[in-house]
């Protein structure tokens, strides 16, 4: 397990877990009640199944080190995000909870580019789970 | 609190007058004239420079804080400050109005130059006091006086009451002079040590950037500058002429005591700076997906300062000096001694000298 490090808050992984599933929000269902926000392609993984082929090839690669480390680990993708510019773009999401603490596996990254007359960034949020 | 101002003449073309200002506290209590420091003014007595001077060192540093929820990825360094002004505090006009005291206070000719013309100055400032200002403000005209003085000041009151000793307006109505981190036996500070201390001061503000420098510099080269820039300086220097001469002779003023008290902390200020969490640059499942934290801590290496200074010299070393005055060399031989852990900004609001100040002034 690999431990932050930092000027930070001396956060543990399992601390950062915690907070990701305290402070998650389910899109799937909060937007059934108020409406999918304009610019935003929201489908389920039923709909656009989630596999490692979607995956940024950095953050493909993290995750095959993890697995190489973690003999018999096995990823489902529950959940996906893009936000594009600081808006959000895509949720790939169903209304399944994140998983438990235990179980939880989330990988991101975020790309950037800025000149003169372009600022461009984008983030990916995959949400797995453990089995 | 009533409080007045008057003007007197002075003999010089560059300075034809100048203001006192009398706030009037218990009319059967001493009336306390104050004298401030080099490159200072009568606000060091009223509003403490409020963006420099009372730095609050010692609380504890604040813990994380959230600056919420955002839609990129935050790392690194996301401010640098230096402490925040210390709450309650009160300069020494207000306090001792509050314990009864009246005031006298005013800025002082030359506050960077040479001390006669201010000594002259406040002959002048005394004797308009004494013909008019007491009695026009509703105080005694016979009404005692005491003199505080910080730094510099210091040494214009020893020489103001040095030169008026036989003066028989005078005698029998001064019975305290209290005299704080004043430069009585001189100062060591020299243009090798300024140099010292800029270039720490200088590595500083390469080490913490842009975000950090102006904040540095406002708050210590205005310090520095105010003792090293002026001809002042050069009469409190250890083994100056002026000083000597003072020295020559000196005793204190028939019928009064004199106190001084010296500092022992170099401590003006922490540097702070503040360090996006690495939990600022993981995403969550949420929108916006960043929860930007910052940490707080000192500039290792630099802070706080002076203490991560250079110790070339008592006056800038822990537990010898108040970053300006040693405390050996703030007493003088027929004075009673007492030493704080103050540093030289600190004798300007500290509660603690205020309290043992106004025992003094009470007794």
């Amino acid at each position: 397990m690999t431990t932050p490090t930092g000027q930070g808050d001396g956060s543990s992984p399992l601390d950062f877990i915690r907070r990701f599933i305290n402070s998650a929000v389910n899109f799937h269902v909060l937007w059934q009640k108020t409406g999918v926000p304009p610019g935003v392609h929201h489908t389920t993984p039923a709909q656009s199944p989630i596999n490692d082929g979607q995956l940024p090839q950095d953050v493909r690669a993290l995750v095959d080190q993890y697995r190489a480390s973690h003999p018999g680990a096995h990823v489902t993708w529950l959940k996906r995000m893009q936000a594009v510019d600081g808006n959000l773009s895509v949720v790939v999401e169903d209304e399944r909870p994140v998983p438990a603490e235990t179980a939880l596996l989330t990988v991101s990254q975020t790309i950037s580019i800025n000149t003169s007359d372009t600022a461009n960034a984008v983030t990916d949020v995959f949400v797995g789970s453990l089995g | 609190m009533a409080t007045f101002t008057y003007t007197f003449t002075c003999p010089w073309t560059d300075w034809p007058r100048n203001t006192y200002t009398v706030s009037v506290g218990n009319p059967s209590m001493p009336v306390v004239v104050l004298l401030h420091g080099a490159g200072a003014n009568s606000s060091d007595f009223t509003n403490l420079r409020p963006v420099e001077f009372p730095y609050d060192f010692n609380s504890p540093l604040p813990g994380q804080r959230d600056l919420g929820w955002n839609g990129y990825p935050a790392v690194g360094l996301y401010s640098v400050e230096l402490d925040p002004r210390r709450p309650n505090v009160q300069g020494w006009v207000p306090f001792l109005l509050k314990n009864g005291f009246s005031t006298v206070d005013y800025s002082q000719v030359d506050n960077q130059g040479l001390v006669a013309r201010p000594v002259e100055e406040l002959g002048l400032l005394i004797d308009n006091l004494l013909s008019t200002g007491l009695t026009s403000s509703g105080l005694p005209a016979t009404a005692p006086l005491l003199f505080l003085a910080h730094s510099r000041g210091c040494l214009i009151a020893r020489k103001f009451l040095k030169d008026h000793a036989a003066d028989p307006v005078l005698r029998g109505r001064i019975h305290r002079v209290v005299l704080l981190a004043g430069p009585n036996q001189g100062s060591e500070w020299g243009n090798v040590v300024l140099a010292a201390e800029n270039t720490a001061l200088g590595l500083a503000e390469a080490a913490i950037g842009a975000l950090g420098a102006p904040l540095l510099a406002d708050a210590l080269g205005t310090l520095f500058g105010a003792w090293m820039q002026g001809q002042d300086f050069e009469e409190m220097q250890v083994g100056s002429t002026f000083l000597a001469d003072l020295a020559n002779g000196e005793a204190p003023f028939p019928g009064a005591t004199y106190f001084t008290f010296g500092g022992t902390n170099i401590t003006y200020t922490r540097v702070r700076w503040w360090w996006f969490t690495p939990g600022s640059a993981l995403p969550q499942w949420h929108w916006p997906p960043f929860d930007w934290q910052v940490d707080c801590s000192q500039v290792p290496g630099f802070s706080p300062v002076l203490d991560a200074f250079p110790h070339p010299i008592p006056e800038v070393t822990p537990g010898l000096g108040d970053m300006m005055v040693a405390d050996a060399r703030a007493h003088l031989p027929f004075s009673t001694p007492q030493t704080m852990q103050l540093n030289h900004a600190q004798w300007l609001y500290d509660a603690s000298v205020q309290a043992d100040v106004l025992k003094i002034l009470t007794n």
